[in-house]
């Protein structure tokens, strides 16, 4: 019902020469469809449907604004869309005629006959009562047995419907309950100050049938508004009349056939009745919007040909007429022409909700579009650039006299600067003095810096001796160890000896004991003197795992007497590494006793220390040294390697510094972290690639 | 001087140090145990005659002195020699104090150590006979019923048996019955052999006004 593309074409075609070319359309769509038809009949799918246009020339404008094309729109689209190439469509139209009624019916009668004769129709939708009443009268004369479905028929007409239908079982169709009521109401809805209603209408028998409706529905508002029926006026006078109506009163447009003096309306009746109107005009069907009234909650004639069709297409799918009661329907649309609206100062916020408007015009905005944006763009780039052009003034004004003082200042600063000259060249010369000095003292620099790295050496050695002495206790055991063994070895031998058989096998076995155990004993001291030797650098390829399992193996005593343990996961694939074997164990040491220190006031059964090895990150070995104690205070984990840094009450506090002088030189980097689990991780790489940075 | 049967373990984490007591010890005509640690030595070690321990104060794991209270929280405590490597004096003190039979420093003389050992195993013997006569008394005094118990503790007051039978309100002649029984059970033929006994096991002689 609201498809617009219909409406747009409506609207784009009003001249008459546009009309007569719509007519050629049409004739020429309707051989069309005729044609193909024929050709389709063949088919045994085919199905013929004639549709049974029957409302009255007269009663609007123009073809059109007929009601029949209305209807046919809702009608066409149902089947066409549902059926497609499988339907053949014919039309007839009842003609207004100035003959009788009964006549007309005869004389159409015997016309479709000879039409028709000897064709299969499987459906008629009839549109209008009236094509209904011939139906019923001629029909099984025509057409014997073909169901009928009809609409465009008045909810004012059931009870006449209820004595057709049971004349005639075969049919069934659409009532609409067009709700007079309704387009009242919502006129007043609109116009609620109405003092005064003329209705358009005239003495047609459907012209009576539709005043009949009207006049009861007002007659619920006689006592407050007046009513004026023109029935009884000529078209002339009801012009005139129109035109004379006080403000405050509202034309509305039932039906005009016939007018009051028994003549036929003009076709464009509805036109100048609304053009020569002094008060809005309002009318009830879809139909009208467009053609001069203001619109309001109008029967929709695309919508009973939309639900005839839907009947019909359940007939020719099998379901028989008289097993699909009459359906009523309410097919009221709020439906309005904007140029109505605007000729009557009717604002779009007083209509009822969901309104459609048509017919809108293009507004000064929409036609002046690209003008008004041309205007304000012009009009803006003006501005600024007026505005540019005021700031630019003002600045260089400003500018001025900022120049101004600044040549004041800059005269002053010359006069200034001609008088100190003289006091630079008397600095110039100063300073060379001073440059001289201090190429001197660069030199006697360079000479300390020698000196210097061999007393890093010396640091480097009083660190090991120094950690080394914490060890003592430990290294005390460790030889202790060897050495008891050996004591209680030897004095076994000698009981043994000293019995009256001597078991020489025990003896011996005690001997070899004795041997190996002071080669123990030896290997000790070695790895003592090694760490405490002030020894020359001696670059190597370095298994890093050996050299951290011979630094295990001074320090195993103080993790026992520490109460600690080590967990010691070394990866066997890792390359060697390329280093000083003393100074990498003095870093290890470095980093295994401060563990072990770290770990003094945890419970025993937590002391653990881990150290790993793994292949780093760009041809580097990764050693890191974990312990399970307290970790390091987060803003420490940089100083910790800062000179004399420490927080243990025992120590030089040169550990660590050490330990990254030693790394950084083997082209390493030495960190520490806090590890999540709790406990400090130390660690530093050792590039696996020869170099000579020693 | 030493009992057939006795043993001495050793307990130390270093394989030859462990290896060279044994042998030594060995020499000395002893049976020995060796273990690397104390959680082997108390789930491993067992034996029913004259023992004692030559224990390692250091040791990764459960230590010495650990061990030591260990075992002292058990029903009886063997005795404990402890030997190590650099071994101070509060430390000592306190192993000599909760019993131990001594001290010895690393590296020490066979002397004092066999000395310590034969200290040791004689401690624990006499331990063992003592603590062995305790429960054979015990087990004949549960053999007796409780009147027999109670005449028992009359007897080595020392009273007659006419005294017991007034004491306890009972005829001359039932005391005589319990007594030749109770001195059946407890294995004596004597009142001074019977009160000996008892004075073992801490037995208090009945109270009674005469």
């Amino acid at each position: 019902m609201e498809t617009h593309g219909e409406e747009t074409a409506k609207n784009s075609i009003r001249t008459p020469r546009a009309m007569r070319l719509a007519l050629v359309l049409l004739v020429l769509s309707t051989w069309l469809v005729f044609s193909a038809s024929s050709y389709a009949s063949e088919s045994s799918e085919m199905k013929r449907v004639l549709v049974l246009y029957s409302f009255r020339y007269g009663l609007v404008a123009s073809e059109l604004l007929d009601l029949n094309v209305i209807v046919r729109q809702g009608i066409r689209e149902t089947l066409k869309g549902a059926m497609g190439g499988r339907l053949a469509l014919y039309s007839e139209r009842m003609e207004a005629s100035e003959l009788p009624e009964d006549r007309y019916f005869e004389k159409l009668r015997d016309e479709y006959r000879r039409r028709y004769a000897g064709q299969r129709i499987d459906l008629i939708l009839v549109v209008n009562f009236r094509g209904l009443t011939f139906l019923i009268r001629h029909g099984e004369e025509i057409w014997p047995d073909t169901p009928i479905v009809f609409c465009g028929v008045d909810m004012g007409r059931r009870e006449q419907l209820k004595q057709l239908k049971q004349l005639n079982p075969n049919i069934t169709g659409v009532i609409q309950d067009s709700k007079k009521r309704d387009i009242v109401e919502t006129i007043f809805e609109i116009h609620p100050d109405t003092r005064r209603v003329a209705v358009v209408m005239g003495t047609s028998e459907t012209d009576q049938f539709i005043g009949r409706l009207y006049r009861e529905v007002f007659r619920d508002y006689e006592d407050k508004i007046e009513i004026i029926y023109m029935d009884d006026l000529g078209f002339e006078k009801m012009l005139e009349r129109v035109a004379n109506l006080p403000s405050n009163s509202i034309v509305l447009y039932a039906t005009l056939i016939m007018d009051g003096d028994g003549k036929p309306a003009p076709m464009n009746a509805l036109p100048l009745v609304s053009r020569a109107s002094s008060v809005p005009v309002y009318g009830e069907l879809d139909a009208y919007v467009g053609h001069g009234i203001v619109g309001g909650r109008v029967n929709s004639f695309q919508g009973q040909g939309t639900a005839a069709a839907e009947l019909g297409l359940r007939i020719l799918a099998g379901e028989r007429p008289e097993d699909i009661p009459v359906q009523k329907k309410y097919l009221n649309v709020s439906l309005f022409d904007w140029r109505q609206l605007k000729r009557w100062g009717i604002s779009e916020s007083d209509l009822p909700q969901g309104s459609i408007v048509r017919y809108r015009d293009p507004t000064f905005y929409e036609i002046y579009k690209w003008y008004i944006w041309g205007g304000i763009s012009l009009l803006l780039f003006e501005t600024s650039l007026i505005a540019f052009l005021l700031i630019n003034r003002s600045r260089r004004l400003r500018a001025e006299r900022k120049l101004q003082r600044t040549h004041y200042e800059l005269t002053d600063m010359f006069t200034e600067l001609k008088e100190s000259s003289v006091e630079l060249k008397n600095e110039i010369t100063e300073r060379k003095q001073i440059e001289k000095a201090l190429k001197e003292s660069e030199h006697r620099l360079k000479e300390t810096m020698v000196s210097q790295a061999s007393l890093q050496h010396e640091v480097r050695h009083l660190d090991r001796v120094a950690t080394m002495g914490t060890l003592s206790a430990a290294i005390a055991h460790e030889i202790n160890q060897p050495l008891t063994a050996i004591l209680s070895n030897a004095q076994a031998a000698l009981r043994f000896l000293n019995s009256e058989r001597p078991d020489l096998g025990q003896v011996m076995e005690a001997l070899h004991d004795i041997v190996s155990d002071d080669k123990r004993a030896g290997e000790v001291i070695r790895r003592l003197r090694r760490m405490l030797k002030k020894e020359e650098l001696k670059s190597e390829a370095l298994e890093v795992n050996d050299v951290i399992k011979e630094i295990i193996n001074i320090i195993h005593s103080e993790v026992i007497i520490k109460n600690a343990s080590i967990v010691m996961d070394l990866k066997a694939t890792i390359p060697p590494v390329y280093g000083d074997r003393i100074q990498i164990q003095q870093v290890l040491l470095n980093l295994l006793v401060n563990a072990l220190d770290a770990m003094t006031s945890q419970p025993a059964e937590t002391r653990e220390v881990r150290i790993s090895t793994r292949a780093g990150e760009a041809n580097s070995i990764l050693v890191s040294v974990s312990d399970s104690g307290p970790g390091i205070d987060g803003h420490n984990l940089e100083e910790i390697f800062e000179t004399f840094y420490t927080t243990k009450t025992t120590g030089m506090g040169m550990g660590l510094p050490i330990s990254r002088s030693i790394i950084e030189k083997h082209n390493g980097r030495i960190w520490a972290s806090n590890n999540p689990e709790g406990g400090a991780t130390f660690a530093f790489t050792l590039p696996i690639v020869k170099h000579d940075a020693l | 001087m030493t009992a057939e049967n006795s043993i001495v373990f050793v307990v130390d984490d270093d394989p030859s140090v462990r290896k060279s007591l044994e042998r030594l010890i060995k020499s000395a005509g002893l049976a020995v145990v060796t273990f690397a640690t104390a959680h082997e030595f108390l789930d491993r070690h067992s034996h029913k005659g004259p023992s004692c321990l030559v224990l390692d104060v250091k040791m990764p794991g459960l230590n010495g002195l650990e061990l030591q209270e260990k075992l002292l929280s058990q029903k009886y405590a063997m005795p404990i020699i402890f030997i190590t490597g650099h071994g101070d004096i509060p430390m000592s003190v306190k192993a000599i104090k909760k019993g131990a039979i001594d001290f010895l420093s690393k590296p020490f003389d066979e002397k004092d150590l066999l000395n310590a050992i034969h200290e040791a195993l004689k401690r624990d013997s006499k331990a063992r006979t003592v603590r062995d006569e305790r429960e054979h008394i015990h087990r004949r005094l549960e053999s007796l019923t409780p009147r027999e118990y109670e005449i028992l503790t009359h007897v080595i007051t020392g009273m007659l048996n006419k005294q017991i039978a007034y004491a306890l309100n009972i005829s001359e002649k039932t005391v005589k019955v319990h007594r030749a029984r109770v001195m059946d059970k407890m294995g004596v033929d004597s009142v001074a052999e019977l009160v000996r006994l008892t004075e073992k096991v801490g037995i208090k002689p009945a109270e009674v006004l005469l």
